[in-house]
Order: structure tokens, then sequence, then C-alpha cells
């Protein structure tokens, strides 16, 4: 998604409503602007599962396997001590 | 109204084992969040991400206040038994707090006074006795 803002005389962009529902933005939040070179990224902290993304950092998945997998795999794991 | 399940939201979270299934996921999020589509996932599928994040030792705090305020917080997802499962996150310490919880949160419900275990984790916890075969 991407959106042409206009910045005001007093130095103020208004968010697209579109892009605040999205990013879970409410009026009286707080964003983080950062300078990436010629870019600005304004990053939300708004609520929504879109948060969630990166937070943990990674998650290995052996080649040939899938997420699937993995969560089967960690049950299988818990009951080990159950059904050795 | 089109169901989630937890594979959905762990592609989410993890946007490096597959970035073309993190995009597509990204893109159903926002089409909900826009009102639409509507998404509703479960109690069950919420509690499974919740156990396999604690299973890959991921921080229990980060992993509450992910559920609080990102799942629940998500526009255009609803979650079948929320209020519920929000009761046991709070009160959840750690992961395997968790998963006890939630079965303790049953028996509460359906008044069972007595269980068989060979979990002495159950010990600490009041209301009913453990008993062994």
């Amino acid at each position: 998604m991407s959106y042409l803002v206009t910045v005001t005389s007093k130095r103020q962009i208004t968010l697209p409503k579109e892009l605040m529902d999205v990013l879970g933005v409410e009026k009286g939040d707080k964003l983080i602007a950062r300078k990436h070179g010629k870019k600005i990224a304004i990053e939300a902290k708004g609520k929504g599962v879109l948060n969630m993304i990166g937070k943990f950092g990674d998650l290995h998945v052996p080649k040939g396997k899938t997420i699937d997998d993995l969560v089967n795999e960690a049950v299988l794991e818990s009951t080990k001590n159950v059904f050795p | 109204m089109y169901f989630l399940d937890t594979n959905i939201f762990l592609h989410l979270i993890f946007p490096k084992v597959d970035r073309v299934k993190h995009a597509n996921v990204v893109a159903l999020f926002e089409k909900a969040a826009l009102g639409e589509i509507s998404l509703w996932t479960t109690e069950w599928v919420v509690a499974e991400l919740i156990w396999f994040l604690g299973r890959k030792n991921f921080n229990w705090k980060k992993i509450q206040q992910s559920m609080l305020e990102d799942v629940f917080g998500t526009k255009g997802l609803e979650v079948r038994g929320r209020k519920w499962l929000e009761e046991v996150i709070e009160k959840a310490k750690k992961p395997t707090d968790f998963v006890d919880l939630v079965n303790l949160e049953i028996l509460a419900g359906e008044k069972v006074k007595y269980i068989y275990s060979y979990d002495h984790g159950f010990d600490k916890y009041k209301g009913f006795k453990r008993l062994e075969p």
C-alpha cells in the first residue's frame, strides 16, 4: 500500500483512513517516524495482529518441512514422557 | 465468514519461513481490517498458537501481550470464546500454567471435584482434589 500525503505549513500530514484501519491505529496513538536514507518510515504501534510480524524473531523450519510439521512434531515431543 | 487455522497466524508472525505465504496472509488480514471479509477462529486455535510459541521458548510476557492486544485487537477477526481465553491468558504465569489452566477452567465449568492424574503440578490449584489410580 502506498499513499500520497501532503505536508502542511505546520509540518503535519494526514494518514489515510484505510491505512489507519489496516494497522489498527487510532486517534491519539503514538507513531514512530524513522529516516531510512531518503525515505521516512512511520511505524505503527496500533493494535492488531499485523503488529506480531517479526515480534518473536525467526522460526527455523528445516528444508522440506512446513510450519504444520513443526507444530505436529512439537505435539509428539510433548507427549514423549506420557507415551514413550 | 472465513475460519483461520493456526498456521495462518504462524506464517504471519514468521515472515522468513515463506515470504509468499506471509504476504498472502498479510493481504488477508488487511482485507479483514477494511471490512471486505470477516475472519473467525476459535479459542482452540489461539490456545494452540500460544502453546506452540511457549514450546519454542518465546518470552511468555510477549506471548501474553501479543494475544491480548494484537490477536484480540484485530479488526475483522472474531475469536470464539475470547472472554474465557482472555481470563486464562491473564492468569497464567508461564506457558505450562496456561495449558493447565485451560483444563482447570473446563473442569470448573463442569463442576468437577476430583481428577485422576499423575501430574503433581495440579496440586497447587484449588477447587478439586488430584487422585492417582
